[in-house]
């Protein structure tokens, strides 16, 4: 067992001193002081901080891979249909992209990747470690497995261009409840051939599925939401970057959102009225927010870029930290196991030398399952 | 809230004017009377102004191509296939349109947006009201309301040029009426599920709307311009026994008895746009005496965008110019597309027990320079 000493750990806004314990990958004990047993060997930690690894929910790292090409290495979109329920993101991830690897030497330790939204009905997402060799066999499998859908004006701009459905707005939902409805067929017949997009796509209708919808504006997300209760599916937002402009109808929903990418040039009317501001509307109406980069719309490896931004509207540095790691882990089911640096959860963490709100302080070494994967110390 | 508007001059349309108050409940025209005393929590100062119902625009795109947006915010038509009877026109309209705000300005505080006219099967059409707030939800009135179908020019243009069928009105009415039958078909095919006691597992959204047009659930609201259209329209209904009303009707005086005969509603217009095609040719003002000599049911309609909500009062004013009866082509802003859409109970005209939907002018709707002072959303406005 590794025994780690002196460590700052930030809780409830605050930095205390702690000792924590590592056993098989996981955080064993964490307390003021922890008496070292024989075989422990001890690291001391003096003078150095330490977080929960960095979360995105939201990201296109390994299938939309940095340094590779326009064409080679992007496999985000398999636009020749809109609905492609059984395309999966996991085949097409490359775990040596450059993103990922960045990712990991940057703090962030657990990342989920969506297919694009350039389809209705995109496909399958995965969520795995940044350290992932195999992704199939090291995935981080989640309660209820993740269907990417798209909506409003974006899974129409690939259409318009090869001159086929959906043209617009009205044909997306069409095109959604279309399949849907066979999907229900489906599961209702009792002889049938296997259908892998159907198969999928009940998954949704049997609650066995989340749909992470990619939305913008809020006359999408009221038609969205409408589709998702008339099919009882359970749902999450990404994006939604018009949702603050209606603050009581959002708090209504009850579900938790992905919001982001937030430096980014809006030139969409869709994001006409995104700002760091928005995060703070929701966050004051209770909503469980998340941050995502959309990497590599922002690259993982500037994932602290947003941080530093949220910080100027004085929401407690405690609550934007959780945006960046429990609020991700919650969106993915994944919040017992991972998202923060207690007991009985995955030994992800981050090694700093200072304020992780502080953009001088550097991540010196990045730890998954107990074990030093990299760092910028490197 | 209960509010009382006081001292105004009161059209209610469907009777005589009377100067008086008006006292609303809940959003409920409770009183009308000469001089109304009650404990209200505002009081509304009308002095001497002419109270009228909000307008009703029964044929609108507004919000599906938010002006200023420009083509790749064009929500009108999915012109991908001719057959779209599974969209909504309000999964595509957006709150933030300023003509919405600019058509309140002119009197319309209802409209009827339907998907466009590209295509022989549009898709679903909705009411929405006039709202401030910027959620759809808070405008919708009547969800799935009517069916858009097209005949002529639009849908042969659209789909010949893409070398598709429709290229024809023949191709155009068979594909309506192989639309139908196959709702027959399916009507059937649920029956024979239930009779043996199966779980039907052929749901499709197409059928269910084709389903609920034979029904008569669902009327069909048919774009047509030329005469031969409006006599297939008219068969259409008689073939199938459907709902049906014709859009524009801008032969409507060449075919004048077929239609008074058939008893379908016409909205009439847009008259105040340029002949742009041919099948406009013998587009006229002049429609609208002749649907009010003729008592054939009629509304007058803005199109919007295809001329601006805001000044459909001013197209209601050409047709007076042109002989219409000035009560009747109030009527067509009003009562008349309030019954047609099936909407005349709650709105249309000034009644107890109706909803307040309510304008305050002073002066003429029909005169360019009155202008809206008041209405029961925005109160006042400068």
């Amino acid at each position: 067992m590794k025994l780690y000493k002196n460590a700052y750990l930030f809780k409830n806004d605050q930095f205390v001193k702690r000792d924590f314990l590592i056993d098989e990958g996981k955080f064993l004990k964490i307390g003021e002081v922890i008496e070292k047993n024989d075989n422990d060997e001890v690291i001391d930690l003096s003078g150095k901080y330490v977080y929960p690894g960095l979360m995105d929910a939201h990201t296109h790292v390994g299938i939309f891979q940095e340094k590779a090409g326009n064409f080679a290495g992007d496999d985000v979109n398999e636009s020749t249909s809109s609905s492609t329920a059984d395309c999966r993101a996991m085949d097409a991830i490359n775990p040596f992209d450059p993103g990922v690897v960045e990712a990991k030497n940057n703090g962030v330790t657990t990342v989920c990747v969506l297919p694009g939204s350039g389809n209705v009905i995109g496909g399958e997402g995965v969520v795995f470690k940044t350290n992932v060799k195999n992704v199939y066999k090291e995935r981080v499998k989640t309660p209820k497995r993740i269907i990417k859908l798209a909506f409003g004006w974006s899974p129409t701009i690939i259409p318009r261009m090869q001159k086929r459905k959906p043209l617009t707005r009205l044909a997306v939902s069409a095109i959604l409840r279309e399949n849907l409805e066979k999907a229900k067929n489906y599961i209702h017949k009792e002889e049938k051939d296997y259908d892998l997009s159907l198969e999928n796509l009940s998954l949704l209708l049997k609650n066995e599925a989340i749909a992470r919808i990619h939305v913008a504006n809020l006359e999408d997300i009221e038609t969205i939401v409408r589709i998702m209760k008339e099919y009882k599916i359970d749902y999450v937002l990404d994006h939604a970057t018009a949702l603050h402009t209606n603050t009581e109808f959002a708090k209504s929903l009850n579900v938790p959102v992905i919001l982001g990418p937030l430096n980014v040039a809006g030139k969409a009317f869709q994001t006409w009225h995104l700002s760091f501001n928005s995060v703070k509307d929701l966050y004051d109406v209770g909503i469980d927010v998340s941050i995502m980069t959309d990497a590599p719309v922002i690259p993982l490896k500037l994932i602290r870029l947003q941080m530093f931004f949220i910080d100027r509207l004085k929401i407690k540095r405690s609550e934007i930290l959780k945006m960046f790691t429990l609020n991700p882990a919650k969106v993915l089911g994944l919040q017992d196991r991972l998202g923060s640096v207690d007991e009985g959860k995955d030994a992800d963490f981050i090694l700093m030398d200072g304020d992780i709100f502080d953009y001088r302080s550097k991540v010196l070494k990045t730890y998954i399952n107990g074990i030093h994967v990299g760092g910028e110390e490197i | 809230m209960k509010y009382l508007i006081k001292n105004v001059e009161i059209d209610p349309v469907v009777k005589e004017k009377i100067t008086g108050d008006v006292l609303i409940d809940n959003g409920i025209i409770k009183k009308i009377d000469d001089n109304i005393v009650e404990k209200v929590d505002e009081v509304i100062d009308g002095k001497k102004a002419l109270l009228l119902p909000g307008f009703i625009d029964a044929h609108s795109h507004i919000g599906l191509n938010p002006e200023g947006y420009g083509f790749e915010y064009d929500d009108t038509n999915e012109s991908s296939e001719p057959n779209t009877a599974d969209v909504r026109a309000v999964d595509g309209f957006t709150t933030s349109d300023k003509s919405i705000k600019e058509g309140a300005r002119g009197g319309v505080l209802i409209y009827c947006v339907l998907p466009g006219s590209s295509n022989p099967i549009g898709g679903l059409g909705f009411i929405a009201k006039y709202s401030k707030s910027n959620l759809v939800s808070d405008f919708i009135l009547r969800y799935d309301s009517c069916i858009k179908m097209a005949t002529g020019e639009n849908p042969k243009r659209c789909f010949s040029a893409k070398d598709k069928s429709p290229s024809t009105r023949m191709g155009i009415a068979s594909i309506i009426r192989n639309y139908l039958f196959d709702g027959k078909n399916y009507i059937e095919k649920k029956k024979k599920s239930q009779k043996e006691n199966k779980v039907f597992t052929e749901y499709d959204n197409k059928m269910e709307i084709a389903q609920k047009i034979l029904e008569r659930k669902l009327p069909v609201r048919i774009h047509c311009h030329r005469a031969e259209d409006i006599l297939f329209a008219i068969r259409l209904k008689e073939e199938f026994g459907i709902r049906v009303s014709i859009e524009h009707c801008t032969d409507l005086i060449k075919v004048q008895d077929e239609v008074k005969k058939s008893n379908v509603p016409v909205m009439l217009g847009p008259v105040m746009s340029s002949r742009s095609k041919v099948e406009l040719m013998d587009m006229t003002y002049l429609s609208y005496k002749t649907a009010i000599d003729r008592e054939i049911p009629f509304s007058c309609i803005s199109d919007h965008p295809v001329f601006p909500v805001e000044t459909l009062r001013l197209q209601a004013g050409m047709a007076i110019n042109y002989g219409a009866d000035e009560r009747e082509m109030l009527k067509s802003l009003t009562i008349y597309p309030a019954r047609i859409l099936g909407i005349s109970e709650e709105y249309g005209s000034i009644e107890i027990g109706k909803k307040d939907n309510l304008c305050l002018w002073n002066g003429s709707p029909f005169d360019s320079r009155s202008k809206v002072v008041w209405n029961n959303i925005d109160g006042f406005i400068n």
